[in-house]
């Protein structure tokens, strides 16, 4: 009977693990990726089990949560935050990080060119996944092997080659931002996708709304 | 006489899941090795070949210290066109950090794909770098995982473009090309071996497949008549079914790279304290990138989907580059090749080597052959050096560590190194296959 039993429950148990589902995580962020200093970020779930949200450093109204949900929190330091999901024997974890003022960081992508304009361009629209409303510019630098035409709203820099611009000084950082780089004369868009590497981007220096 | 001819065993190791720029790049950077010569990785800052990107942000490669990852990355067809990203028909090797959060939920200022590893961590990949040969245009074959990569590396084409369960339909097999021309061949195994996924048992239980143990011992004792030409030496694998006396050393994610390393040591070390190594040729490659981070593009090498194939969408690329080493005698001291290679270029080898031509192993590789792929007898020198550099003898920074590299710190500790010599003394041979571990020691 108790062999009987044991074959029973080793029969089960492995079905319970793999047909009743392990844990999993669909989701998870904290957003903006990039703040001030006591700004709330919004950390967003989605997970198959029992969900718990941790953070480093610990921030206030961490713990076990809803397997989803989103929930705002209120950071100081730069933050790691940690989505736990269990279910049965498995476990799955996976985190985000928000950091407070850095130096700098570089924001950028894969470029267009166009033959007719004879450019290469790129939109990048900085929104609240990943800066701050609160973050002013401090700086920017050119990080292409080329010049570069910015713009922003009414505001527009020509940034030569590892050059820097105060032109956009104590703007806010969130706002679409525009990268131009003009093509040599004769030269190819294909010859000019080479020379950056299929890629445009800026480096932007950060302040906290002063 | 011609180098090949002087080649009397060729021996294979495929690793897992590590691209190059992950486990080699550092050779370039000036504060390790600052090797012009290699293409790896230069000018982080600000060179736009190293910027990867995802929703809007650019993240580049740093240094990463060995151990074990929260996560293995994501490495299949799918996942690997995302990291490749192509702008029209250029890849712009721009997506890993976008394939690893899409895989993993995860958005940390530093993504693992990214991380590279410095010669600290790997000490007998830079110890082969700087006594060997390191290819820097060794391909994957194909822009996918596992599975496919490991059957085009032993039959020349692939019929599934997946990692999946199943055994693995194949024509070509590499045993049936040697076995049918009479090559020795033999492949060695930690635990679980990767070959019986092929089906073909008889293979597997023929007598031609010895576990990791025996190595130095066979090195040490086979006659000339029996010693193989060609050598497969498998890793135990992190994803075997069991682990029965040996410790995942495969490399593969999440997993540390350190048990690797001394694997690698341990082979080296086997082979070069013998006699025969003068006449060996050693090959350590990765099956695929795993999902790291390498800035140079896939080669627009195409493949047709094959009769039989499990898939429709033929290939276009190969796969990501994948750390290469070559150990030989024939090979010049901390040199570089360049020329572009991926898995097939060693069966373009063991054809060249016992077939005489280099075309002699199948259609599906001489299609590669014509689309620029070498054989891999191109990075051999004609002439023979005598040094045998002898392996690092340091321990690494990772829990799985071989006692054996530790320093004697006690008497005990020293009391056995006596003994492994005197025993060493008495009967070398024996006490080898007794003892693999004391082919470390000399007598």
């Amino acid at each position: 009977m108790r062999t009987q039993l044991f074959l029973a429950v080793r029969s089960i148990v492995p079905m319970l693990v793999l047909c009743a589902g392990c844990a999993s995580i669909e989701s998870f962020s904290a957003n903006p990726r990039t703040a001030c200093a006591g700004d709330a970020v919004t950390v967003t779930w989605a997970a198959v089990g029992d969900v718990t949200i941790g953070s480093e450093p610990a921030v206030a109204d961490i713990g076990p949560k809803a397997s989803t949900g989103s929930q705002r929190f209120v950071v100081e330091r730069d933050t790691r935050f940690t989505l736990k999901a269990g279910r049965f024997f498995s476990c799955k974890r996976t985190e985000a990080d928000v950091v407070i003022l850095p130096a700098a960081r570089e924001y950028g992508g894969i470029a267009a060119c166009s033959a007719a304009d004879r450019a290469i361009t790129l939109s990048v629209p900085l929104g609240e996944r990943q800066v701050s409303s609160a973050l002013t510019v401090s700086s920017v630098t050119n990080a292409n092997p080329r010049a570069i035409v910015l713009v922003k709203g009414s505001r527009q820099a020509t940034i030569p080659r590892g050059g820097r611009s105060a032109e956009f000084d104590r703007e806010p950082v969130a706002g679409t931002w525009t990268l131009r780089a003009d093509l040599a004369p004769g030269e190819s868009c294909q010859d000019a996708l080479r020379a950056v590497a299929n890629r445009l981007t800026f480096r932007v220096g950060f302040g906290c709304g002063d | 006489m011609a180098t090949l001819d002087q080649i009397n065993t060729i021996v294979v190791v495929m690793m897992e899941n590590r691209s190059f720029d992950h486990v080699l790049g550092y050779l370039s950077l000036p504060e390790y090795a600052g090797r012009r010569d290699v293409d790896g990785l230069v000018d982080l800052a600000t060179d736009p070949r190293f910027a990867s990107e995802y929703d809007q942000q650019i993240y580049r490669p740093f240094p990463m210290g060995d151990g074990r990852l929260l996560h293995d990355l994501p490495h299949g067809r799918r996942q690997v066109a995302t990291q490749l990203a192509m702008s029209g028909t250029t890849p712009t090797m721009s997506g890993f950090v976008r394939a690893y959060v899409e895989e993993n939920h995860s958005i940390v200022e530093q993504p693992p794909p990214l991380g590279y590893l410095t010669a600290d961590s790997v000490f007998m990949s830079d110890f082969l770098a700087r006594n060997y040969l390191v290819c820097d245009r060794w391909f994957a074959p194909l822009p996918t995982d596992t599975h496919p990569n490991r059957v085009m590396a032993f039959t020349g084409s692939a019929t599934v473009d997946d990692t999946h369960s199943r055994i693995i339909p194949h024509r070509n097999l590499v045993f049936d090309w040697l076995t049918k021309r009479d090559v020795r061949w033999r492949a060695y195994h930690c635990g679980f071996s990767f070959f019986p996924l092929f089906g073909e048992f008889e293979h597997i239980l023929g007598g031609k497949f010895h576990s990791m143990r025996q190595l130095a011992a066979d090195i040490a004792t086979d006659d000339d008549n029996e010693v193989p030409q060609v050598v497969f030496i498998e890793p135990e694998y992190s994803d075997s079914p069991v682990h029965f006396g040996f410790s995942p050393c495969d490399n593969h994610p999440p997993d540390p790279i350190g048990p690797g390393e001394h694997f690698l040591r341990d082979i080296y070390t086997a082979l070069s304290s013998s006699p025969r190594w003068a006449h060996t040729m050693l090959v350590v490659i990765h099956d695929e990138h795993g999902g790291f981070f390498d800035h140079v593009a896939p080669l627009p090498v195409k493949m047709p989907v094959p009769p039989g194939a499990l898939y429709q969408d033929a290939f276009v690329t190969t796969g990501v580059r994948v750390p290469a080493l070559i150990a030989s005698p024939f090979v010049r001291g901390g040199a570089s090749y360049h020329g572009n290679l991926d898995h097939t270029s060693l069966l373009q080898l063991f054809a060249e080597k016992f077939a005489g031509d280099r075309r002699a192993y199948s259609d599906d590789v001489n299609r590669r052959i014509d689309q620029g792929i070498e054989s891999a007898s191109s990075v051999l020198a004609h002439d023979a050096r005598t040094d045998v550099p002898t392996a690092p003898t340091k321990a690494v920074t990772v829990a799985q560590v071989l006692q054996a590299t530790k320093p004697l710190i006690n008497e005990n500790q020293k009391a056995l190194l006596l003994a492994g010599q005197k025993l060493l003394a008495h009967n070398r041979a024996k006490a080898i296959r007794e003892f693999p571990e004391l082919v470390h020691l000399q007598a």
